[in-house]
């Protein structure tokens, strides 16, 4: 379970954003809405561990990790959160199958070749395991964003604007991979997004002004 | 997927930067290398030459050339010493000469030098016979290592000597009598190795036989047989007195007053010249040394700026990565490990800068050798390996070091937060 109590963040010369409390259980699916300017990425980030709170905390299965130090805080990310961002911003220098070896071994794992194949084969892209990720197209480096992010089996997969660069037909595709990818290892999924073709498809929805 | 495999993976992705930085790197490391390979060879064979020779007496001129052709074999002789006029030198009896070899200088065979001398040139150089025996009758020689594994020369070959110290066929002494080999020296290193040894009645045989022009051919001959006789008789060097030589190495019985004046006495006093080799010899250092520090200096500034270069190169690379720097950090990797990662880039690129060096400067080397093989005869070797390269090494790996520092640093501290926020794409 994800909470969030009392949070807020103020950066140096600007107003404080408050956010509204927040649980979340396990194997949620969440929709974060907002207009831009609204806290919706300072949101994410502090979910995410990136980010230290200036009131409040978050704590997942009542792991505190919001007042964790910077170098636990990594740690804990790697283990436990997986992120997907708006563009996939993989390894140039390394193919597919590299990247998410090296999210394996960042992660703290053990090195398994077989269950990236399995992950990649799931995504549909395991023809492009030995690929370079610029050889990708856009839906496809999305979802290697995506096999990052779950390949450890994270507790919290936290997508940031994940559709938000691509069309309809990528965009379903990503939204439907997300959630079952979430589903398979029983994360929390949290997704932040202007995108308001994601409405339609999340029940939960938590609005940011 | 460790980070040394990260770097190499990173630095193979921009090759074009990559043979960039290693052609200035290998450049610079190359000329060091280089200069170390051809210093150390010259120093060591300027050392194995001196062979305890204490002076040099020979025809006026200039000190270094009298050095430069009668110890070190390069360069012309600076002129004859008429024997009549050399006697006090040539007294076995001299109070303070120890030992004077005399040299007669000016021809050669397919470009080796032959030397008119006596078998004491021999020890000079601690040479010692690998084959056959030493020359004893006139136009008997001893050949130098080197030119018989260069000329592939035996026991027993003959050959006709040239007029000159370069090879030209049209200066073949044609109607001279053949040399013949009697024995072949062992490799010592020194410049006896690349020499022909004869005895400095050879030397004149050949030339007298050119004055019998205009002769028939049985008074030729008959004049053939009565040289042949004279050069066998023992006669002392002073006998021969309308006979010349190019010059004398002279080894003296002790170090005192009178031995360190007797060069500025011949200098002043005679129609020869006396150098003192060490003398010459540092002169000479001198100036090749403004030479070599003017090339230490352009590599140094080479290197300069291939680190430059590199500096550059990674931190404009940074700009270019910083988003999947960033993501990185988000998977887990901390600052550290960035900061790692980008170190050891510096590192590959310098090591790898470092090998091409090498390769560039032994390379060279071997061409080099072969140049200096066929001007001067000198036997250089691409081969040698040095601790002062174990050194540029070291050296390499700081410059690799130091050029990655302020980048790596630079991207362990970037702000993941700001990084990705300003990016929305």
């Amino acid at each position: 379970m994800l909470k969030s109590i009392n949070l807020s963040f103020q950066y140096s010369g600007a107003p404080s954003i408050s956010f509204p409390d927040f649980t979340a259980e396990q194997g949620d699916h969440w929709l974060i809405l907002g207009p831009s300017g609204s806290g919706k990425t300072t949101l994410l980030h502090l979910l995410g561990g990136l980010l230290s709170p200036s009131t409040g905390n978050i704590t997942l299965d009542d792991l505190h990790y919001s007042a964790f130090s910077p170098a636990k805080s990594d740690k804990f990310r790697g283990e436990n959160i997986g992120i997907v961002f708006q563009k996939a911003h993989a390894v140039q220098s390394l193919s597919v199958m590299e990247n998410l070896l090296l999210a394996q071994q960042l992660g703290g794992k053990i090195l398994d070749k077989k269950k990236i194949m399995d992950l990649l084969e799931r995504l549909q892209i395991a023809h492009k395991a030995n690929q370079k990720p610029n050889k990708l197209s856009a839906g496809e480096q999305q979802r290697v964003a995506i096999a990052r992010a779950v390949i450890n089996q994270p507790r919290l997969i936290l997508a940031d604007e994940p559709t938000s660069a691509l069309d309809d037909k990528n965009s379903t595709e990503v939204q439907n991979l997300l959630k079952e990818s979430a589903d398979a290892v029983k994360a929390i999924l949290l997704v932040v997004t202007h995108d308001n073709r994601l409405k339609a498809t999340f029940p939960k929805q938590l609005l940011l002004k | 997927m460790n980070i040394l495999h990260l770097s190499w993976k990173n630095i193979l992705n921009k090759p074009l930067t990559l043979v960039l930085n290693l052609v200035l790197f290998s450049l610079g490391v190359g000329l060091i290398s280089l200069l170390l390979l051809v210093n150390v060879q010259l120093e060591d064979k300027f050392e194995k030459n001196f062979a305890g020779i204490d002076l040099v007496i020979g025809a006026k001129g200039s000190p270094l050339q009298l050095i430069l052709s009668s110890l070190y074999h390069l360069d012309a002789p600076t002129g004859n010493m008429p024997i009549s006029e050399s006697k006090a030198f040539l007294n076995p009896k001299h109070p303070i000469f120890k030992k004077v070899v005399p040299l007669s200088l000016g021809d050669s065979h397919r470009g080796y030098r032959i030397i008119g001398t006596n078998a004491s040139f021999v020890d000079l150089y601690e040479a010692k016979l690998t084959e056959g025996k030493m020359f004893e009758k006139t136009m008997e020689v001893v050949v130098g290592a080197t030119v018989a594994e260069n000329l592939k020369i035996k026991t027993g070959d003959q050959f006709q000597s040239s007029h000159g110290l370069i090879e030209d066929e049209n200066l073949v002494h044609e109607d001279a009598k053949p040399f013949i080999v009697s024995g072949i020296l062992g490799k010592t290193g020194s410049v006896i190795d690349q020499l022909i040894v004869t005895k400095t009645q050879s030397v004149w045989a050949v030339h007298e036989d050119h004055d019998h022009e205009g002769e028939t051919e049985e008074e030729h001959a008959a004049h053939l047989d009565h040289d042949h006789d004279h050069a066998e008789e023992e006669k002392p060097l002073a006998a021969y007195e309308d006979q010349s030589i190019t010059s004398l190495l002279i080894q003296f019985k002790g170090r005192n007053i009178q031995a360190l004046n007797m060069a500025r006495n011949i200098n002043e006093n005679t129609n020869f010249q006396a150098a003192t080799p060490a003398i010459e010899i540092n002169r000479l250092y001198t100036l090749l040394g403004v030479g070599e520090e003017a090339l230490k200096a352009l590599a140094m500034l080479i290197i300069f700026v291939s680190g430059l270069s590199i500096f550059i190169s990674l931190f404009s690379s940074l700009r270019e990565r910083k988003y999947e720097l960033a993501v990185m950090r988000t998977l887990g990797a901390r600052p550290g490990f960035i900061f790692q990662l980008i170190v050891f880039e510096g590192i590959v690129i310098a090591i790898l800068g470092f090998l091409c060096g090498i390769a560039l400067s032994h390379g060279s080397m071997i061409l080099l050798a072969d140049f200096l093989e066929k001007s001067y005869r000198y036997d250089f070797s691409a081969a040698i390996f040095l601790k002062e390269e174990i050194y540029l090494f070291g050296g390499s790996l700081i410059i690799g070091i130091i050029a990655a520092i302020i980048p790596a640093f630079q991207a362990s501290k970037t702000d993941i937060h700001a990084t990705l926020a300003d990016n929305k794409g």
